[in-house]
This record gives C-alpha cells, sequence and structure tokens, in this order.
C-alpha cells in the first residue's frame, strides 16, 4: 500500500529522474527498479543470450546506477536527459565489459538459454503456430549482429524512442533510423531464409 | 514474413521478463544496498507517520522504530553471508558478493574481494564434498563451485599482475609445510587417502588463505589459493579403486 500511494505521487520517468537528480530519493530509485528491471534485463539477456549472465549483468547496473545517483553524476552534465538512457547506457556498456573481460561459454544460437527464457513465459508459446514465429524470431535475432540487436531491442521491443535510442548510443537521430531500417531488414531476411 | 508481422511478432516479445525469484531476490539486496540496511517498508511507514502526524510524533519513538527495522536489515545480511548452497538465504548471500565487487573502488580492494569469495567458494566446495548424498545434483553442485573459484582465484590474479611484479623466488619453491599439505598421491589406498586428507587439507588451507587475505598480504594469499585450487582438483570424488 505504502508503495501504491509513493508510486502514484512520484510519477513517470521525468519525475522520477528529477528527484534523484536533485534530492537522490532512494524510494524513486526502487520505483524505477521495478519499473525497468524487465527492459534492461531483455535488453542484455538479447545481447549476450546467457540468463545468469544476464541476471548478474542486470544487477550491476541498478547498482551502478545508484552509484551515479550518489555521486551526483546527474547533475555534472547534460549527458544524461532521462532515467530510462542512463540505464540503458549503463547497461550497453556493461555488455561491452562483459565481451571484453569474458569469452562466451554459450554460442549465439544455444536453443537451451532461448527456451529457459520461454518456458518462463508459457503464454508466449501457447499457440503452436505462434510458438514456431516466436522462435524463429528469438533464434534469428540471436544471429544479427549486436549493434542490429541492441536497436531492435530497443526500438521494437522496449518501446524506446529515436531521441532516446539516439541518446543512449550517442548517435544522431538520422544515424539511428538508418540503422533501425537495417537492423530490420537484416532480421527480415533471416527470418524468412530460414523459413 | 513482412516486416510488419516481424514488428508485431517482436511487440509481444516484450511478455520476456527476467526470472521473478531473482527479481524478488535482486530487489531485496539492492534495498539494502540502497538503504543501507532499512527496509523500505519501514522507511515507508516512518514517512507517512511523518506526513499524517508531523511532529506530533516524539523523535525518540521513531528513532526507536528505525533501529528495529535496522537490526532487522542487519540480521539479515549478517544470516545471508553465513549461508550455504541450498540454503535459502544462499542466492542473497551470492547477490551481495556481486553487489560489493561491483561498488568497490580500487583494484586493490576488488582483488581482495575476489580472493576472499574464492576462500568462500573453498569452503562451500569442502561442505558440499563432505556430503554423503551422491548423484547428479551434488556433482554439479562440486563442478559449478569449482568454475566459480576458478573464476575468482583468476580474476584476482589478472589484477595482482597488473599492479605487482611476479616474485619469482617463490615460484616453483614448495616448503615442507606445502608438501605436508599436498594429497597423499603414492600411497597404496589412494582412493580412499587422497579424498579424506585433501578435505582436511582444503579447509586447512583455505584458513591459511583467509588469514593471509586478512592481513592483506594478497600475493600470498593468491599462491595458497593456487594451492587450493590444485587440492579440488585432486579431492573430486573418486571410485574406491578395484579390488
Amino acid at each position: 500500500m505504502a508503495e501504491n500511494i509513493t508510486s502514484s505521487l512520484l510519477g513517470g520517468d521525468k519525475n522520477l529522474f528529477l528527484r534523484l537528480k536533485k534530492y537522490k530519493d532512494k524510494q524513486a530509485f526502487i520505483i524505477a527498479y521495478d519499473k525497468y528491471v524487465d527492459q534492461i534485463y531483455r535488453f542484455i539477456f538479447f545481447k549476450i543470450n546467457n540468463q545468469a549472465e544476464a541476471e548478474d549483468l542486470t544487477s550491476q547496473v541498478f547498482v551502478k546506477g545508484w552509484g551515479y545517483v550518489q555521486d551526483g553524476k546527474l547533475n555534472d552534465s547534460d549527458e544524461y536527459q532521462s532515467l530510462k538512457s542512463l540505464l540503458y547506457k549503463i547497461a550497453r556498456n556493461a555488455v561491452i565489459d562483459y565481451y571484453r573481460t569474458q569469452k562466451p561459454t554459450d554460442s549465439l544460437d544455444d536453443p537451451e538459454q532461448i527456451w529457459e527464457l520461454a518456458d518462463n513465459q508459457p503464454d508466449l508459446l501457447s499457440q503452436t503456430a505462434q510458438g514456431l514465429d516466436y522462435e524463429a524470431i528469438i533464434m534469428q535475432l540471436s544471429r544479427l549482429k549486436s549493434e542490429y540487436r541492441g536497436v531492435i531491442v530497443m526500438r521494437y521491443i522496449d518501446q524506446l524512442s529515436i531521441n532516446e535510442i539516439a541518446e543512449v548510443l550517442g548517435k544522431t537521430k538520422a544515424n539511428v533510423r538508418v540503422t533501425i531500417f537495417r537492423a530490420l531488414t537484416a532480421l527480415k531476411d533471416l527470418v524468412n531464409k530460414q523459413n | 514474413m513482412t516486416e510488419k508481422e516481424i514488428v508485431k511478432q517482436l511487440k509481444n516479445l516484450q511478455q520476456i521478463r527476467a526470472n521473478s525469484d531473482w527479481q524478488a531476490g535482486n530487489r531485496q539486496v539492492l534495498l539494502q544496498q540502497v538503504f543501507n540496511g532499512q527496509t523500505e517498508q519501514a522507511l515507508a511507514w516512518t514517512a507517512q507517520l511523518n506526513l499524517i502526524m508531523g511532529r506530533v510524533l516524539q523523535p525518540t519513538a521513531i528513532a526507536l522504530m528505525i533501529f528495529v527495522f535496522l537490526l532487522g536489515g542487519s540480521l539479515i545480511s549478517w544470516h545471508s553471508g553465513a549461508a550455504q548452497p541450498g540454503d535459502s538465504l544462499y542466492i542473497a548471500k551470492r547477490l551481495g558478493e556481486k553487489t560489493k565487487l561491483t561498488v568497490a573502488l580500487s583494484d586493490q580492494a576488488k582483488t581482495k574481494l575476489n580472493l576472499q569469495f574464492a576462500t568462500e567458494r573453498a569452503k562451500e566446495l569442502a561442505l558440499v564434498l563432505d556430503e554423503t548424498v551422491e548423484g547428479t545434483d551434488k556433482d554439479q553442485a562440486v563442478a559449478s563451485l569449482k568454475q566459480e573459484f576458478k573464476q575468482q582465484v583468476t580474476a584476482a590474479k589478472a589484477r595482482l599482475a597488473k599492479s605487482e611484479p611476479v616474485v619469482e623466488e617463490t615460484v616453483g619453491k614448495e616448503t615442507e609445510e606445502e608438501t605436508f599439505f599436498k594429497a597423499g598421491v603414492g600411497k597404496d589406498n589412494q582412493g580412499l587417502d587422497i579424498a579424506l586428507p585433501a578435505k582436511q587439507n582444503l579447509a586447512e588451507a583455505t584458513a591459511e588463505a583467509e588469514e593471509l587475505i586478512n592481513q592483506e598480504d594478497l600475493v600470498k594469499a593468491a599462491e595458497k589459493l593456487a594451492e587450493v585450487e590444485e587440492m579440488i582438483n585432486q579431492a573430486e570424488p573418486q571410485t574406491a579403486p578395484e579390488q
């Protein structure tokens, strides 16, 4: 009950970001965790295709995010315009560091990892035809290069705006649009080749 | 499939979420981190009391409430530190370790944590090896703990290599103590003798590594853990030799 009252008082992303920036509001951060943990986890998972590692990295993202808030980095520059883009930036950097420091032990198209993820969501595979489509999409998504996978997940699964994606990637909006177009075309080609 | 159909399928992938048990456990750890031991509920109740009653409630009563919840949070934190594989708080312990490593400021601090976590894994491994239950679960637990132990030791060695030159004079030398602590290779009943002495030596060597870590002698601690690794490799459950 306390959480619902607080959530309604705190409002959306902008309000959360403002409270974190100005007051280092702890409850706002926990609300942000509840709001974004699934998105960040999905983003990381589709990048590295390892559920356990994705969970670890997701934990790190939020711990680092809290560190940024405590250190007052949100006030330092205009680099961070929203809470969502901050978390995605940290997530993206975490994935880059992950690839630098570790050899991925699972292959990119390890069916076990993907089915383990899907098993947690039975509704996703409730109908056979749809299940097969989901499988095709997920399998081929894992075959895209990392940059394409990232923009596909951000744009079409997590529904980030072009602006937000541009902020996360540090690119122009025009550049992001082109990347998204190329990524979607590449995914379509892979899916249709498989079919 | 058209692009439109692909986009529709992609949107449906929003249903994919993190494992709920993990999410809840991780949230708990984050709460500990963010609120420094206070529970979110305590903070929310305190905030509401302040809103409703303003300055009516005595400051000492508020302090007492916060103290009670701080104590609760500290106990959870303390208990999870002693948790072993299979315990309900073990996941909190492991998440807490990862959090500590993430927030550690210096390479020195991270190295020390890596060595501490490696020691923890070695202790846990000794406990698991000691269990009488055999089977796939135990084998998987042993394999997983071994891998994690090696990861921690490797990470610590990498950081030490970056910061300090290799102490050449200690490489290759074998003291009487080290010989004594090695598994009993060469004895007649190798199946049994390797298992029991190795487990005992594992505990002792792990304790020595822990002592070295406490003394901040991280280089020697890493060397001691290398010996522990050797013992772990030799202390695998073995089938009895054929008669």
